[in-house]
């Protein structure tokens, strides 16, 4: 099984359901396993799309600490693109097990993400999902389940069943499918890279943090990434079809489209969440559906921002960040 | 000893269980992170049928406290529970109920204190109760949070002395653990044995006063009573430890200690961080290091003897207090230093504030401190008071993103004609505004699809010129001001949303005095209040009294019709019948029980010059109400707009229609346009074919069971209210 204590972290985005999986993995281990658990999220605001962390304990022995888990044995990702944007990496150990989501291809995972040595294990978890049309953290809790090794199959049915089946009697039999198809089509690769350190870098202090909580830096968060909190589809914009006509902008969250002298110069998907609120109001279908990683065009910052910036490189897809300025 | 059983339970959830056996006569609650979830789970149990407890959502913390105290003056079982400025907001109500002897339980998960918001465990909140005589319990974990609720309430009643039991607020409250429950419902009951309260205020037969007036002769004897049962209830505790302990086989006591005995360094510190330390004393203990560590379960009566006890053999106690009292000490240093001086414990006091705002302890940071306390040992120069883990970063570089939007760059080119009695805005359309530079920008968090940034954005397209914004609490804010990031292009403040309204006629009031003294430039600020509908629930006196007086500002409310920043809870606005996490459906209860409030009805008493409400379906109506309020509130006073916003998370829709959805709400006329005018009412939108508001509460997963056949009087019953009020706007 494990020697003393067992620890899995888990890494998601808002809205994926990691929080019921570190639920789901605790009364696991409280009620079947039969083990000291403990289980608790990273705490914020109740928003989709944010970042969220679970953590997971169990162990032989009374439970003690209560802080959050550094150094995990298992370490599941929800959402691939968080290793780039998040420290989610952080603490692995080279007997560490990491459980992926993605669609990627083994080698187009590590290179993505940089992986340090580990046992890492991928699973195409959204697709899984939709075939089965169950959630993708049901898929997920199968294959973290594998990847744990000392847990029977059977006693994960068991918990869905307390969990998905109280709830929600109906989705229960194609819950436990997509939950056995994780468990099952779950795929290990051993990655040796030695060289791969992460660190992590606190930047504020009392010293450069202003006075009152004060925030001088107005507007800042346009500097945010926000792709990461789509859930697979995103707007395509057709600029013949487009008449300008403004309404695009007056239903969007996130402030996407980017007009000059009444013109729509196209989107900033840097910022949008893939709400589509767009797509259903666009009166000539020049915003149609479409799925994440097939083209589109991308505009970056550059045009709301004031025109005397100096300012040295252009960042990805013409986005202008704080690495951008000339520091002088 | 009584049947238990194992659970794996959260904090809360640990509470829910207790109050479950106790099936408490009254909860008067206000929702507060991260305390709400025992109102909601309380509210689940009652909708199963588990208990039959009144529930009652005040519309803040301090009316909840009022209920409780009221509940608890008629001789009912009380329970409540709240956190951090929820607290402090009912603060006032806690010495009155201890001054006049009514016992109930307030549960407090604790939290940080604003300003600036946050909504992670400390205990700034907590260490305020200390003066308010009441019983303060601390529980360390899940398993002291029930024994605590069980023992508490009985101590409670027995001294007639109201109790808080605090835990740490996320640390305990949201973390699940293994924990033992008793098996049966009657075994509690025959533990905490019948509420026999001293008076009540219903007993017609023998009438009493309660809550004299009271001159210097009499004050002092209260109090003097009050710390005579605060006495009588260490006498009282030690009993019920006892007898807990014969029912549990679990032993409590004033505190909790671990290889204390022959420690030469003593880690003090309250809550969660205890059962941590132990982690970090097994290690150093390993090494051969005697460190030793202490945790207190009782705040009041304050367990001064016990405490010294087992620090009298220490050479250095190490204090962490998680909370400062600013150039004093943290309250928990200074009251066991205190005690040490008065049991004449010889041994080195440090003391180290942490952990403020949730931050985590871990067992290295324990460890650290233990090798402090041993540097001290040896006699090196330590600071005896100190903040731990603060930042050492100083490199600091305002960053530059916009132009500073004035009153040349956001000139649209409106025109208002005001023939006295009608104002109109000319030159004003949706592609023109396309033009505005965003006073709210990209990059906050809200969810995909909410309705908040769309309501902001479009009502900005419609005010030219200068901007200043208060926020009251709420998502609207808390995913805009993400520290150290800040969607506002524009100057911004954030007040808790009792006060939103008052603060910013202050800000306003402020400007136009230091022009008029000549110490500022001439200029003009259009000042907007914006504010969730929870924000005018509690807010809502702040808000009005402000209307009443008149100031030169607007108030913007987006009304999502609940408290979705919390998790959604009902607000005064969510929709009859509709379900919440504190209002639930398919058992017992269905769904919320009172029709939503008119705030715009209530605004209209003020005798404001301007009203007007808004909704996305319709923008060109939208901005022009924006500037109208504008024009308004530059000449006349205060304007009041009311949008419906959509909560695409907790309307439980898909975020793509919710343009659709508003749509239905305008069109049934459940959310109907139109604007009071210097009094005069005007329907702004008359909707061709007025749809039934089946076709909007279908559209929501939060309303749809109103549809079906069981649910037809509550339906009819919204229907015939819209219809009324359309009606009346007609008229």
């Amino acid at each position: 099984m494990f020697k003393n204590i067992y620890e899995i972290r888990i890494e998601s985005i808002g809205g994926f359901g990691a929080n019921l999986v570190g639920k789901m993995l605790g009364e696991l281990g409280a009620i079947y396993l039969n083990l000291e658990a403990q289980s608790f999220a990273s705490y914020g605001s109740e928003k989709r799309g944010s970042p969220v962390k679970s953590y997971i304990r169990y162990s032989k022995n009374e439970i003690r600490v209560n802080a959050p888990i550094k150094e995990p044995d298992l370490l599941a990702i929800f959402k691939l693109d968080l290793i780039e944007k998040e420290n989610v990496l952080a603490g692995i150990k080279k007997d560490c097990s990491v459980v992926i989501n993605s669609s990627l291809s083994f080698d187009e995972i590590v290179e993505k993400g940089k992986i340090p040595s580990c046992n890492l294990y991928v699973i195409d978890g959204l697709k899984i999902a939709i075939e089965n049309k169950a959630r993708l953290n049901i898929v997920m809790f199968g294959a973290i389940l594998k990847a744990m090794g000392f847990v029977d199959i059977k006693d994960g049915e068991k918990v869905i069943k307390d969990v998905v089946g109280k709830k929600y009697p109906k989705s229960l039999e194609s819950n436990l499918k997509a939950f056995k198809t994780g468990f099952e089509s779950v795929k290990l690769y051993k990655i040796e890279n030695e060289n791969c350190v992460r660190e992590y870098k606190e930047l504020r202090g009392y010293v450069n943090c202003e006075i009152g909580g004060v925030n001088s830096s107005f507007g800042n968060s346009i500097t945010n990434d926000l792709q990461g909190c789509r859930e697979g589809f995103l707007p395509k914009y057709i600029r013949e079809k487009c008449i300008d006509c403004g309404f695009c902008d007056s239903t969007c969250p996130d402030m996407v489209f980017q007009f000059k002298n009444g013109v729509n110069l196209g989107m900033d998907l840097y910022h949008c969440k893939g709400c589509l609120r767009c797509v259903e109001i666009c009166p000539t279908n020049a915003l149609v559906e479409a799925k994440e990683g097939e083209s589109y065009d991308n505009i970056g910052n550059i045009y709301l921002l004031n025109k005397d910036f100096d300012f040295d490189k252009v960042g990805e897809s013409g986005w202008i960040d704080s690495e951008s300025y000339n520091n002088n | 000893m009584f049947c238990q059983k194992k659970v794996f339970l959260s904090g809360n959830e640990a509470v829910c269980y207790a109050s479950k056996q106790i099936d408490f006569h009254v909860m008067g609650y206000y929702p507060i992170t991260p305390s709400t979830q025992i109102a909601e789970g309380i509210d689940e149990l009652k909708n199963n049928g588990e208990v039959s407890t009144v529930m009652i959502s005040a519309e803040g913390e301090h009316s909840a406290q009022g209920i409780c105290y009221g509940a608890s003056l008629s001789g009912a079982r009380v329970i409540n529970a709240t956190s951090a400025n929820g607290l402090l907001y009912c603060l006032e109500q806690l010495p009155v109920q201890a001054g006049t002897r009514m016992p109930m339980v307030l549960n407090v998960a604790t939290r940080t204190v604003s300003g600036p918001l946050c909504i992670k465990g400390d205990h700034s909140d907590i260490m305020f109760c200390l003066n308010t005589g009441w019983i303060i319990m601390f529980a360390k974990d899940n398993q002291e949070a029930y024994d605590f609720n069980l023992i508490g309430l009985k101590v409670s009643e027995k001294v007639k002395v109201p109790i808080i039991i605090a835990y740490d607020g996320f640390f305990t409250s949201h973390q699940k653990r293994n924990m033992q429950v008793f098996e049966k419902k009657e075994d509690v009951l025959s533990y905490v044995g019948k509420n026999e309260p001293l008076y009540t205020a219903i007993n017609v037969k023998e009438p009493i006063t309660i809550g004299s007036y009271m001159n210097e002769a009499d004050v002092i004897n209260n109090k003097y009573q009050l710390y005579n049962a605060i006495n009588l209830a260490r006498d009282v505790f030690e009993d019920e430890f006892e007898n807990f302990y014969k029912l549990s086989g679990r032993k409590h006591s004033f505190i909790n200690s671990y290889f204390t005995e022959d420690a030469e360094v003593i880690f003090i510190s309250l809550g969660s961080s205890f059962d941590t330390s132990k982690v970090a004393v097994d290690k150093m203990r390993a090494k051969g290091k005697k460190v030793g560590c202490l945790t207190l379960n009782t705040l009041r009566p304050f367990p001064r003897e016990e405490v010294s006890k087992r620090c009298k053999n220490a050479s250095v106690i190490i204090i962490g207090d998680r909370q400062d009292s600013y150039n004093s000490g943290g309250s928990l240093s200074n009251e066991i230093k205190a005690s040490f001086f008065d049991n004449k414990v010889k041994g080195k006091v440090i003391s180290r504030v942490y952990g403020l705002g949730g931050k985590d302890l871990y067992v290295e940071d324990v460890e650290e401190f233990f090798n402090l306390g041993f540097s001290k040992v040896k006699g090196e120069k330590i600071k005896e008071f100190d903040y731990y883990g603060i930042g050492e970063e100083k490199s600091f570089k305002k960053e530059k993103y916009f132009d500073v939007i004035d009153e040349v760059n956001s000139s649209m080119g409106y025109e208002i004609e005001d023939d006295g009695k009608e104002v109109k805005v000319k030159k004003i359309n949706i592609k023109k505004a396309l033009n505005m530079p965003k006073r709210v920008v990209s990059g906050h968090s809200a969810c995909a699809g909410c309705g908040i940034p769309v309501n902001l954005n479009l009502f900005l397209k419609g005010i030219e010129g200068n901007v200043v914004m208060l926020f009251q609490t709420g998502c609207g804010m808390v995913v805009t001001t993400n520290y150290p990031k800040t969607s506002f292009n524009i100057n911004y403040v954030h007040n808790l949303f009792q006060n939103g309204a008052a603060t910013l006629s202050g800000i306003l009031e402020g400007y136009k005095e230091r022009q008029r003294r000549g110490e500022i430039e001439k200029g003009k600020i259009t000042f907007i209040m914006v504010s969730g509908d929870g924000g005018m629930d509690i807010g809502l006196g702040s808000a009005l009294a402000t209307a009443i007086r008149n100031h030169n500002m607007i108030i913007f409310e987006y009304d999502n019709g609940g408290y979705m920043n919390t998790g959604y809870q009902y607000s005064y606005t969510t929709p009859l019948g509709a379900k919440s996490s504190t209002s639930h459906i398919g058992g017992v209860e269905r769904g919320k029980e009172y029709l939503p409030k008119n705030s715009v009805k209530l605004f209209e008493a003020t005798g404001i010059n301007y009203i007007a409400t808004v909704a996305e379906s319709n923008p060109q109506d939208f901005i022009v109400k924006a500037k109208k309020a504008q024009y308004y509130a530059d000449n006349f006073g205060l304007a009041y707009v009311k949008a419906i916003s959509a909560c695409p998370l907790n309307w439980q829709d898909e975020a793509r229609y919710e343009r659709d959805v508003i749509k239905k709400a305008v069109e049934s006329c459940y959310f109907p346009l139109y604007e009071i005018e210097r009094g005069v009412k005007r329907v702004t939108y008359k909707p061709k074919n007025k749809i039934d508001v089946s076709s909007f509460l279908g559209a929501m997963g939060r309303t749809k069971h109103l549809l079906k056949e069981e649910n037809r009087d509550i339906l009819e019953k919204i229907q015939f209210n819209t219809d009324k009020f359309w009606e009346e706007l007609n008229n």
